[in-house]
């Protein structure tokens, strides 16, 4: 268990003290920022623009940048990236598959060859009100924009490198040639930092693919560099779909620090639907009667994740080596979706209401948990919370009631942190956070914007019984043990 | 009859050479420097108890809670300890008053009655007056005045002496209240951290082992309490027989806290001050002189030992007067004995005195040293590392808060930030301890580490009783 268990390298000595406290805390940068007095920092109210109010200036690092084997640009790095890049004037960023808080990327065609410009930099990044960090991305995104073309499609792309170390570019599942792969090392030498290079290929194949860093990938992937792909059919069917593109990912920020450790190997405490956490994803819709398609892609560092849709059941119809012939369309609840991995799904949007669609992983739908807290279910520890409290200014007692309540307790924890946050729902608090998002279906949707919440009809929400139904079925709700 | 009377008068001429001092205008100085330094007037008592208005003093400064100043204060007005100190004025005063006292005539008389034969008795009668001693008087008055001044010196040193003893009496009980108080805040934080382990065990969470571990830690810092109660108790009864209090006024109330030090240190040179202000060295030097005049005292002795002069009479058949002398002959003891140890006597003192100097100076740097360590090490502690330990603790909170850090880890930043204070209690203490001795060397006064005098051994031994 934790805590208790680290007594025993205390017993030494008053002078070990607090040194090898928390040592997983102390581990990783601790970017503490304190200005002046002690900032009681309760769920801050900041505007839900991606330029943070609460966002640390940016560190000069002088610290290993470049992750393992990048050799860093020599000299003080420029700020990172506040905003994500705007299309350029003239250039085209029209598509049907919807990115929710992400975005398309924009084209130009030059003699045939639609081409595009990656830029790999340093960026400040939302996950959601009250969580900002330094992190990477492409086009001042994370995920990168989603690159949306049709089979056949010639295709170049400039990718500049503006990180702090040697980068490239894979496309995951894309038949390419083999120069063209972005493997660092092994099809290209690495882009330098502040180079550009061209990749060149046409896409024979349709489908849902992804792009991502090949050099360093366990720190560049970490921070955020990772877009999806979606390469239409040449012959679409005219059915109208709600296309959806969803990337998976997982990260490890300390409460209070303001950049994700890309050396975490095993405790992830945010989780995303590109690179968003619940309450700050964007909600999918439909309209009743609807084909949604769900395109999910798994770059997460270590896990897979068993996203589970609530409502409907839905069909395996596409993979990243392509599309599922109809009989062999897995029917399901839940998909899994490995790392390294795309999934895509179908449902018809039958049923109208809020639907939630998470990871089933217990401790993906919930936010910045921290592990460091000894289970105080069942004990009575109320005069040990006093004298804590008679000692410890400001401290409470917590955990008993399991973790319910934790996001709504307005204790005040680190600034810029999140933890156990969720979000307002129209029947009270929704204590989940993390890999999750809603599938909203209405009759009707408005013509753009949230549609809110649904609208339930009469006698349709699970109601506290009354003693007279309570009478009439025969129930005793006060059965003894 | 009338060179009787004329020896009579002459010997009151003699004795009337100039008043010796009061026992008012001896123990002024004394009181006065103490007034001026202090902020209290002790008094010379002639009798054990303190007088009505010096206990109304004392009952007044024990009314409020006790600090350094108080005890200084109070010392000096009660120890007795200080008295003993002074009560060596009068020897010396007796000392004076007996060196300048003509020396007693001899008076003899003889009657003889015949055995046989007729006639009268014969009468022998007799006057003598030691006349060595009464030519060396005012040498030996001027030794013994030389001597009562020393003692005089002695005497303001040891009240600043035992002001010093008192403030740091007072710092040392107040240091181990300081610690006796942090020991049970982190026996409390053990004991807090113990008994959520108790808990969290009866409800099946944690193992035996990890709630044997919690009251392992908790039993040994409860074991530190009782150690820290009882030094803290030794502290007071030290603090309260160097106050000179016994019985009820022994229940000292101490002052909550020590006043922080200030921001400065003062700037004049020590140990220069501490020389120039130095009593001991001052009486050292009155010393010596007595101890010269003592030289010259042998010198005169050894070569005009024992001569009286007098008067003689006697009736055989009829009276008869004359003139007597007498004359002890030099002819084994020429005083090689007395002028060799008065010399000797000079040469120690003259060593003692050099010895002396370098102590003073020794101290001086020592205190010096001593002030400026505890002077930084008490402000920075002070303004950065407790500070920064209660922070520290805030922050913890939060993270705690977060689920980042269990209630154990927070006690025990808790148990640092009390340890952190109790560094600064330290620090602060020591400073006032090499304060009260840096003080105590500006007035002329010297202490060792430990608040004793250092100057045992240097006074000249009165104990002999000689007073010639």
């Amino acid at each position: 268990m934790s805590g208790v268990s680290r007594r025993d390298v205390l017993v030494a000595g008053a002078a070990l003290g607090s040194a090898l406290l928390s040592g997983r805390a102390r581990a990783q940068h601790d970017h503490d920022h304190d200005h002046g007095p002690e900032p009681e920092a309760p769920a801050p109210a900041v505007p839900t623009t991606p330029a943070p109010s609460s966002a640390p200036a940016p560190p000069t690092p002088a610290s290993d940048q470049g992750g393992h084997g990048g050799h860093g640009a020599s000299g003080p790095h420029p700020p990172p990236r506040r905003t994500p890049r705007p299309t350029p004037p003239g250039w085209r960023d029209d598509g049907t598959v919807v990115t929710p808080n992400g975005a398309r990327m924009p084209w130009r065609e030059v003699d045939g060859v639609k081409v595009f410009h990656i830029v790999a930099e340093p960026i400040v990044h939302t996950f959601v009100e009250g969580l900002t960090v330094e992190c990477v991305g492409y086009n001042g995104r994370t995920p990168g924009p989603t690159i949306e073309v049709t089979q056949g499609d010639r295709c170049r792309f400039y990718v500049t490198n503006r990180l702090f170390a040697e980068t490239t570019v894979h496309w995951h599942g894309l038949l390419v040639p083999n120069g063209m792969d972005g493997v660092g090392g092994l099809t290209q030498p690495s882009i330098p930092p502040g180079e550009t290079f061209v990749y060149e290929f046409t896409f024979d194949n349709a489908g849902t693919f992804m792009y991502h860093a090949h050099f360093d990938e366990m720190t560049q992937i970490a921070l955020g560099l990772m877009g999806m792909i979606v390469v239409h059919p040449r012959r679409r069917p005219p059915r109208r779909v709600r296309d959806y593109a969803l990337m998976l990912h997982e990260w490890r920020v300390e409460p209070g620090a303001a950049r994700p450790n890309p050396l975490e190997m095993l405790e992830f405490n945010v989780l995303t639907m590109n690179s968003r956490v619940f309450p700050g994803t964007e909600p999918l819709v439909a309209e009743r009667g609807d084909l949604v398609r769900v395109r999910l892609g798994n770059l997460s560092v270590q896990n897979h994740h068993p996203i589970h849709l609530h409502g409907f059941h839905f069909q395996l119809v596409e993979t990243d080596g392509g599309p599922v012939p109809p009989s062999a369309r897995w029917p399901l609840a839940t998909i899994l979706v490995p790392v390294g991995t795309v999934r895509v799904f179908e449902f018809v949007a039958d049923a109208p209401g809020d639907w939630a669609m998470h990871c089933h992983m217990l401790h993906h739908v919930m936010n910045q948990m921290g592990h460091d807290l000894p289970n105080m279910v069942g004990a009575q520890a109320a005069a040990a919370h006093r004298r804590i409290s008679a000692l410890v200014p400001g401290y409470m007692g917590m955990g008993q009631d399991g973790m319910s309540g934790m996001g709504e307790a307005h204790m005040p924890v680190p600034e810029n942190s999140i933890p156990m946050k969720g979000g307002a729902g129209p029947f009270g608090f929704i204590d989940m956070g993390g890999m999750m998002t809603i599938v909203k279906v209405r009759d009707r949707l408005p013509a753009s914007g949230d549609p809110g919440w649904y609208q339930h009809p009469p006698g349709a929400v699970a109601w506290a019984a009354s003693p007279a139904e309570l009478r009439r079925d025969g129930i005793d709700p006060d059965v003894q043990p | 009859m009338r060179t009787t009377v004329a020896l009579m008068v002459t010997a009151g001429l003699l004795g009337a050479t100039g008043c010796a001092p009061s026992r008012d205008e001896l123990f002024a100085p004394v009181r006065e420097d103490a007034r001026a330094r202090l902020g209290v007037a002790p008094e010379w008592r002639s009798e054990g108890r303190a007088s009505a208005q010096v206990s109304e003093q004392v009952d007044a400064l024990l009314a409020e809670p006790l600090d350094a100043d108080a005890a200084a204060r109070i010392a000096v007005l009660n120890s007795p300890r200080l008295q003993a100190e002074y009560a060596r004025l009068e020897a010396a005063r007796a000392r004076l008053l007996g060196a300048r006292t003509p020396p007693n005539p001899e008076v003899e008389a003889e009657l003889r009655f015949p055995v046989d034969g007729g006639g009268g008795a014969e009468v022998e009668l007799g006057a003598m007056i030691p006349l060595t001693d009464l030519l060396t008087l005012g040498t030996a008055s001027s030794a013994a005045g030389a001597e009562l001044r020393a003692r005089q010196r002695r005497a303001v040193a040891a009240t600043l002496r035992v002001a010093a003893q008192g403030r740091m009496a007072y710092l040392r009980a107040a240091a181990a209240e300081a610690r006796l108080a942090v020991r049970r805040g982190v026996a409390e934080a053990a004991a807090a951290s113990a008994q959520l382990a108790e808990e969290l065990r009866r409800a099946g969470n944690v193992t035996e082992f990890d709630r044997l571990l919690e009251a392992a830690l908790a039993e040994d810092t409860a074991v530190a309490v009782r150690a820290a109660e009882a030094e803290a108790a030794a502290a007071r009864a030290d603090l309260a027989a160097t106050l000179g209090l016994h019985g009820r006024r022994a229940e000292l109330r101490l002052a909550a806290e020590l006043p922080a030090v200030p921001p400065d240190l003062d700037p004049r040179p020590l140990e220069e001050a501490s020389v120039a202000a130095s009593e001991a060295l001052a009486a050292a030097r009155l010393e010596l002189e007595a101890a010269g005049a003592r030289v010259g005292l042998a010198r005169f002795r050894s070569v005009l030992p024992g001569l009286a002069v007098g008067v003689s009479a006697e009736r055989d058949e009829g009276w008869g007067v004359g003139p007597a002398v007498a004359l002890e002959v030099p002819l084994f003891d020429w005083g090689q004995g007395e002028r060799a140890e008065a010399w000797a006597e000079v040469r120690r003192l003259q060593q003692a005195y050099a010895a002396q100097a370098l102590d003073v100076r020794a101290a001086a740097r020592r205190t010096e040293a001593r002030l400026v360590a505890a002077h930084a090490r008490a402000r920075r502690l002070r303004e950065v590392v407790v500070p920064l330990r209660r922070r520290l603790l805030a922050r913890g909170v939060l993270q705690y808060n977060a689920m980042n850090l269990s209630p154990f880890e927070l006690l025990i930043l808790r148990r640092d930030l009390f340890e952190a204070e109790l560094r600064l209690v330290e620090a602060t203490a020591d400073f006032w301890m090499a304060q009260a001795g840096a003080e105590a060397l500006r007035g002329g006064a010297l202490l060792d580490d430990d608040g004793r005098g250092a100057e045992a051994g240097l006074e000249r031994s009165l104990d002999r009783g000689d007073h010639r």
